[in-house]
């Protein structure tokens, strides 16, 4: 299960990341043609907001299936192995949590732009769309929570950070 | 009914409890700004769930912050484009052969890699895997190795593109192009700095250190033409953007597709170095974005609470001396730096202090002007905490790279830097016109 | 004591935060012996974007926005009418009058959910331009004008010019590189963006002929927090509120607007254009399909002829002179 969660955060980053080179090649592409032609790519600012916004949601699962998301860890050393246990199983669980918090609202949110038919300004491209297109990313990223809660429940500290 | 400064005060407990209990910082910060925005609304959930609908979106399409992805990307590139290590050769090139020459080419090559890379971990990570082996093989002590490396390593974020200088100018609608130009004078006073600690540490305990032979001036040429892609980039980025024919996306843009090419060309970046910058940048990203989010939750609901704007007309109506004010914040941040990493620091305090900082008078200056030196000043103190023990980012890394060195070794042999950081932090603050001098 | 919390979108330093609202919170306090006092909240403190203003004040993120209406496209129907092309005066005090009594007689049914503490006007749309003076209705032919509002986009079209969108903050400087050759905006905001500095000529209507289109601004506040106000501190929001606040408004804009044409105008450099009536009636004419496709619409179960009528009778009575 854990093997799968991690394939599927790696190809999310992936495609996050191909997201993220379009929206370089999009941002050169109107700088040159802004410069040489006078001719910008009409809306280029509010497609790569879209590209990058989507490319972000893409890369929330992998950092947090190989546990890298920013924690302060001064007590750690000062607390018992079981504690600390309990304490990680607690972390993973509330940003499972708290993801599937985002994810639902993200979704309200998303299905608030389709009723209202919100468009992006120049280009009119309707906003559920890159709204939608954050969603896996952050369903993800709760599932991968839930997962190394689920690990740290089962398991032992020091396995884990070997196969880390 | 809570005042403000009660409601702002217990979320800010809640969260410094939320931290020791290791969640996540994002985390513990979303959940922070869920407490403020229900205890000024008195339990009524409709203006959270509200703000939390617009929460992701809004922040992940931020314009201004997009340039953070593009930067992480550009320093990854350079990682696997092999860049680290020509420039280490470069500087040991001209200056190896000094007394304590070695350990300064290491902080002239950190230097120059910061130029190109937003973040300290990044600069840290890779100059120890370039520079520490060579340091030891040239019989260098560990604690100066380490010291050096880890010290060094800051100026992945003192010097121009910075991360968190991004985050201070999008918290404080400062012109991220204007805090670059104010950052690069302060840049090169570190790198001073740590080359007079590198010098007498030197002098002091290494006088059987193998010197590095001298090379020709024909040699000395030569090694620029390796490094001279990062001067041209790092020329491109930053004076074309304040030329004004590029904006900062552009800009970054630029630098990640040259540092591609660049990486490409030099033959360290196949499809593996392809995979591995998308997937590093991946989590470099994701870890910022998370914290951004639970940050931008909190200082909304802070706002709402108004503890920010009583704290300032606290500040002002107190009777203290400005300056005073002034070191008490700088004191609070260094405290913060032990336990804290250097963005979350500028996420949750600058909301906080720089109403206050706003409205004192310090050394005369304008608005504006006050704007970009407390940034600079701000990212000078936060860059220390990666360096002080006992929760030092950058002594981690180090660690990890060196061979059989304690923590305890690390952390001795960053203290005269420390010392270093403090004199420098003194000169920017009390000589504003090094951050303001190349605005006009 | 009640706090009310205002948010908007502009820099604490703006026109609407230093010359409308903190003098009305100054009278709010004395007004109510310190029951009543603001915090206001600029520059989208509390996160979001302009886009979302009307939707924090109505679920209670904020007590009050203030807000452009055009910002939440769709949500506030009848209110459209004032911003179709040649209907209403340029300037603040009077357009304000006749922009509050519509919105009192006609487009109540917008504001369901609100209580409205004012309605305005951003002072009516100038074209301002680098190099090429916009003297009749062909000279806009091919100039890439940065325009405001939806309104303004469709104007700008109707007129032959290439519509572009973009922050305010980004104006002066895509205008100084040559991205853009003008921009569609009030008077009022030269001067805050700079655009004394970036374009050389100024199209302007006379006081006497109606304004290519206006932007409708709000103060909005949360229907159930002011319900909940108690008697005495909603009779003092309420006198010092809608046409009082209105025209509070329309003062400070009228101020400001004479301040940047007095700026433009001493300056060698910089040309005032105003339209003759020969030009006035061919713009008029060029966007008259604007109005008839919108009159045409019957989304929502809206009878808009009827709204626009009613607006011409209004502006009859207000402003007889005007063509
Ligand atoms: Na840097
Ligand atoms: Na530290």
């Amino acid at each position: 299960m854990h093997a799968l969660l991690r394939r599927g955060a790696i190809g999310l980053a992936l495609m996050g990341g191909g997201l993220l080179l379009c929206a370089i090649g999009l941002s050169l592409v109107s700088l040159v043609g802004r410069k040489l032609w006078a001719m910008p790519v009409p809306g280029d600012i509010e497609v790569l907001q879209m590209l990058v916004a989507v490319a972000v949601a893409c890369f929330l699962p992998l950092c947090e299936i190989n546990d890298h998301h920013i924690r302060v860890d001064i007590l750690a050393s000062l607390f018992p192995s079981c504690i600390n246990r309990g304490l990680m199983v607690f972390s993973h669980l509330m940003l499972g949590v708290v993801s599937m918090v985002l994810l639902w609202r993200t979704a309200l949110m998303m299905l608030d732009s389709h009723a209202y038919a919100s468009q992006s300004t120049l280009l009119g491209v309707p906003l559920w769309i890159p709204q939608a297109a954050m969603l896996p990313g952050l369903a993800l990223m709760g599932l991968c929570a839930l997962s190394q809660a689920a690990r740290h429940l089962t398991r032992p500290l020091p396995e884990l950070e070997e196969t880390a | 009914m809570m005042s403000g400064l009660d409601i702002g005060g217990l979320a800010l407990g809640v969260l410094l409890l939320l931290l020791g209990l290791r969640l996540h910082v994002g985390v513990g910060m979303l959940v922070a700004g869920m407490v403020c925005y229900l205890l000024v609304n008195e339990g009524d959930t409709s203006a959270l769930l509200f703000t939390i609908n617009n929460l992701v979106y809004t922040r992940f399409s931020s314009y201004d912050l997009a340039v953070i992805p593009l930067f992480v990307l550009m320093g990854q590139f350079a990682i696997h484009g092999g860049l680290s290590r020509a420039l280490f050769r470069a500087s040991a090139t001209w200056i190896g052969h000094w007394r304590g020459g070695l350990a300064m080419s290491a902080a002239g090559a950190c230097a120059g890699f910061g130029a190109i890379c937003g973040s300290s971990l990044a600069t840290a990570t890779t100059m120890s895997q370039v520079a520490l082996p060579e340091l030891e093989r040239h019989h260098y002590g560990k604690r100066l190795a380490t010291g050096t490396v880890a010290a060094a390593g800051t100026l992945g974020i003192l010097i121009p593109p910075s991360v968190p200088l991004i985050v201070y100018a999008v918290l404080t609608q400062v012109s991220i192009a204007k805090l670059f130009m104010a950052a690069i004078l302060p840049g090169i006073v570190a790198v001073l700095g740590y080359f007079v600690v590198i010098r007498i540490m030197a002098m002091k305990t290494m006088r059987d250190v193998e010197r590095a032979p001298k090379h020709s001036w024909a040699e000395r040429l030569t090694s620029l033409r390796e490094i001279a892609p990062v001067l041209l980039i790092f020329g491109v980025v930053i004076f074309g953007l304040y030329g004004g024919w590029a904006n900062l996306t552009e800009a970054a843009s630029i630098g990640a597709a040259a540092c591609g090419v660049y990486a490409a060309w030099r033959g360290g970046m196949r499809g593996d170095g392809l995979y591995r910058s998308l997937l590093g940048t991946a989590e470099a990203t994701a870890m910022i974005y998370l914290v951004v989010i639970g940050a931008d939750l909190l200082n909304s609901g802070l706002a709402l609470s108004q503890l920010p704007f009583e704290l300032a007309d606290w500040a002002s109506g107190s009777g203290l001396a400005p300056l005073t004010v002034l070191l008490l914040i700088l004191l609070i941040y260094l405290v913060l730096g032990c336990v804290m990493d250097s963005l979350s620091m500028i996420l949750l305090t600058i909301p906080i202090f720089f109403p206050i900082i706003m409205q004192l008078d310090l050394f005369g200056l304008t608005g504006p002007e006050k704007a970009i030196w407390f940034g600079i000043v701000a990212l000078m103190v936060v860059e220390i905490g990666l360096i002080t023990p006992p929760m030092g980012m950058n002594l981690f890394i180090v660690q990890k790279y060196s061979r059989n060195t304690s923590l305890g070794t690390v952390s001795r042999g960053i203290v005269p830097f420390l010392g270093a950081d403090m004199v420098r932090i003194a000169v920017v603050v009390f000589v504003p016109a090094l951050s303001l001098a190349w605005l006009g | 004591a009640t706090t009310l919390r205002i948010a908007h979108f502009l820099p604490s330093v703006s026109n609407i935060q230093k010359n409308v609202l903190e003098p009305w919170c100054a009278e709010l306090k004395t007004r109510s012996e310190d029951e009543l006092r603001c915090q206001i909240y600029p520059s989208m403190q509390l996160g979001g974007t302009p886009a979302q203003l009307a939707d924090m004040a109505r679920n209670g993120v904020v007590d009050i926005a203030w807000t452009a209406l055009g910002y939440s496209a769709g949500r506030f129907p009848r209110s459209e009418t004032l911003e179709l092309p040649f209907m209403l005066p340029a300037g603040g005090v009077t357009a304000n009058r006749i922009i509050w009594e519509f919105t009192q007689r006609y487009a109540q049914d917008d504001f369901k959910e609100y209580k409205v503490l004012a309605v305005h006007t951003d002072g009516g749309t100038a074209f301002h331009t680098r190099n090429t003076p916009i003297r009749g209705a062909g000279d806009m032919k091919g100039l890439r004008m940065r325009a405001s509002t939806r309104m303004a986009s469709q104007v700008i079209d109707a007129l032959g010019g290439a519509p572009v969108s973009m922050p305010p903050a980004q104006i002066a400087d895509t205008l100084s590189k040559g991205v853009i050759d003008g921009a569609a905006l009030s008077w009022e905001v030269v001067l805050p963006a700079k655009l004394d500095e970036v374009t050389r000529f100024h199209s302007d209507t006379r006081a006497d002929q109606t304004s290519p289109t206006i932007t409708v601004l709000a103060l909005l506040m949360n229907k159930r927090r002011y319900d909940r106000l108690p008697d005495e501190q909603k009779q003092v929001l309420d006198a010092l509120s809608g046409a009082a606040l209105s025209q509070r408004a329309g003062v400070a804009w009228d101020k400001a607007i004479a301040e940047a044409r007095q700026t433009v105008a001493s300056d060698p450099t910089q040309t005032l254009v105003t339209l003759d009536d020969a030009a006035h009636d061919a713009m008029r004419q060029a966007t008259q399909p604007i109005v008839d496709r919108w009159a045409n619409s019957t989304e929502g179960g809206i009878d808009r002829p009827a709204l626009i009528t009613g607006l011409q009778g209004i502006v009859a009575e207000q402003a007889p002179e005007l063509k």
